[in-house]
């Protein structure tokens, strides 16, 4: 499983912890360092997917590729 | 920022591990090697061992898109890695946004309202809190949807901003130089390093779904390997033959892939006991290749199929066509009122099915061995609402013949870099004892049993 000394610590106020504590009771998160992590990977994220968007020829071509390593094209 | 979707602690979990192309009997001879402990000791741990048939095609797109769906193609929509665009001959590649029925783990995340099955219908109503899921790699899930949890696309995923819900996970896969296939181009040319890849892509896939399964709250785990169906495509001839220059390679990466289960199943029980669902299936077989047969130079050689030396793809059927075949063992009729260069009216489609079966039948090797093993009608195999869009006919091999539906080939036989191919009736299932399959199962089956588990 992953090493744990990959991680650092981060220190917030106390008051936060417990409001955030609070606001993770009852959910799928197993701790407040749990919903953090969660939250500022969204917030890490800055692009937006794009919903129902067609592949580009691009994409195409190196989908053709693919499968053509694999010998179903 | 998104909000979190608050998730109930729920006490049913379910982690299924997904290896890709892995057959049964290679486990089982394995297993009486002693080359797989900890598959063992699950075998042998409230689990039994299952032979199980594939989709039809069997192939990885088909075959994983009917294990998420629990439908048949003919519901789900999906016939292969390629399709022809309506009433043309453009070659498309179907994708998750062609999938026509929800996977199990959004009718589990209550995402499928809107987007109903026969699979579906029977489990909507019972589902009374949403369950998050974290799904890794599953085969044709690309571009990525929304799900109440996280997921990942397998192959055929090209762009890996694409290939994440949500787009927040996308910065922790690039950090840690996340590869969603390795690039078998390379066996082609150079078969070390290709392997060389297959283990370090096989690395990076383990510390994922290690991260995923540590640090994310979930209710179902799914999580597929690819690297055994490519391993497998290249090198399936070192399976079973001790002095093969890859075999003792083979072993190792069928010892990691064994270690990498025992460790996830060991930290699966340890969190949420011995009742906790386990599953680890194949989306198909494999077995040692002795000729690739390529479809369309039979086809052209019986009189079925006549094309243009220029054009692209499928864009080469001429006037006169009456059937063509596509990637595995599908074959289409090229009726009048499908196709712009039609030759077939629709009272003609019976003699002329029947006329391509026996043609079929009579497919010899070079040695005299027959080729085709069964022949199915669309109407034996398909039912659902999307039909229609089936082939007229799919072909299922003996063992050793690898139809291919490429249309350039010289002759009907040949080989190539391949050394394994797909087999529809050698996919492995191991589940735990006490489900009642309505006998061999098949890939549609293990969703109702992970359903059941659920809702019971």
């Amino acid at each position: 499983m992953e090493d744990k000394r990959e991680k650092v610590t981060i220190k917030i106020p106390k008051p936060l912890y417990a409001n955030l504590k609070e606001i993770i009771r009852g959910t799928g998160f197993n701790s407040v360092t749990d919903f953090i992590v969660y939250v500022l990977r969204d917030i890490a994220s800055s692009h937006v997917r794009a919903e129902g968007e067609p592949l580009t020829k691009d994409e195409i071509k190196l989908i053709r590729e693919r499968l053509k390593s694999l010998g179903y094209l | 920022m998104r909000l979190f979707k608050k998730t109930a602690h729920h006490d049913k979990k379910a982690l299924i591990i997904g290896i890709d192309g892995v057959p049964y009997t290679l486990i089982r001879e394995y297993l009486d090697r002693g080359y797989l402990p900890n598959l063992k000791a699950i075998v042998g741990h409230g689990h039994e061992i299952h032979q199980m048939n594939a989709s039809i095609p069997d192939i990885s797109s088909v075959s994983w898109t009917t294990f998420a769906t629990g439908v048949n193609p003919a519901e789900h929509g999906i016939y292969g890695f390629t399709a022809l665009r309506p009433y043309s001959y453009a070659l498309s590649f179907p994708n998750a946004s062609d999938v026509k029925a929800p996977p199990f783990w959004n009718i589990l995340g209550k995402m499928a309202e809107g987007n109903a099955s026969t699979f579906s219908l029977r489990y909507h109503k019972k589902i009374l809190k949403s369950r998050r899921s974290i799904i890794l790699n599953i085969p044709h899930t690309y571009p990525a949807y929304p799900v109440n949890g996280i997921l990942i696309s397998g192959f055929v995923a090209i762009d890996l901003e694409q290939a994440v819900f949500p787009a927040s996970i996308h910065g922790y896969l690039k950090e840690i130089d996340y590869l969603i296939d390795v690039d078998a181009q390379k066996a082609h040319h150079d078969k070390d390093e290709f392997l060389r890849d297959l283990f370090s892509c096989f690395a990076t896939r383990q510390k994922v779904v290690q991260h995923f399964f540590q640090e994310e709250p979930w209710d179902l785990f799914v999580a597929c390997v690819t690297e055994t169906d490519r391993l497998h495509h290249f090198f399936f001839d070192a399976a079973l033959d001790e002095g093969h220059p890859y075999h003792e390679a083979f072993v190792r990466f069928y010892r990691e892939l064994d270690a990498f289960i025992g460790d996830m199943v060991a930290a699966f029980r340890r969190e949420y006991g011995e009742d906790a669902f386990l599953m680890i299936l194949s989306d198909h077989g494999f077995t040692a290749l002795r000729h690739e047969v390529y479809i369309n130079s039979f086809l052209h050689e019986a009189g079925f199929l006549k094309l243009n030396p220029d054009g692209q793809f499928y864009e080469r059927i001429e006037t006169g066509t009456r059937a063509f075949g596509m990637d595995p063992g599908r074959i289409y009729i090229n009726y009048r009122d499908r196709y712009p260069r039609g030759a077939v009216d629709k009272k003609e489609g019976d003699r002329l099915t029947e006329e391509i079966k026996e043609a079929l039948r009579s497919l010899r090797d070079p040695a005299g061995t027959p080729v085709i093993d069964r022949i199915y009608a669309r109407d034996e195999i398909y039912r659902g609402p999307l039909a229609e869009q089936a082939p007229d006919l799919v072909c299922l091999p003996h063992d050793g013949y690898d139809l291919k539906g490429k249309l350039e080939s010289a002759g009907i036989f040949g080989r190539s870099v391949f050394t394994g191919m797909h087999t529809w009736h050698d996919a492995l299932c191991i589940a735990p004892q006490g489900i009642a399959w309505d006998g061999k199962p098949s890939i549609a089956d293990p969703a109702d049993a992970i359903m059941r588990y659920f809702t019971d």
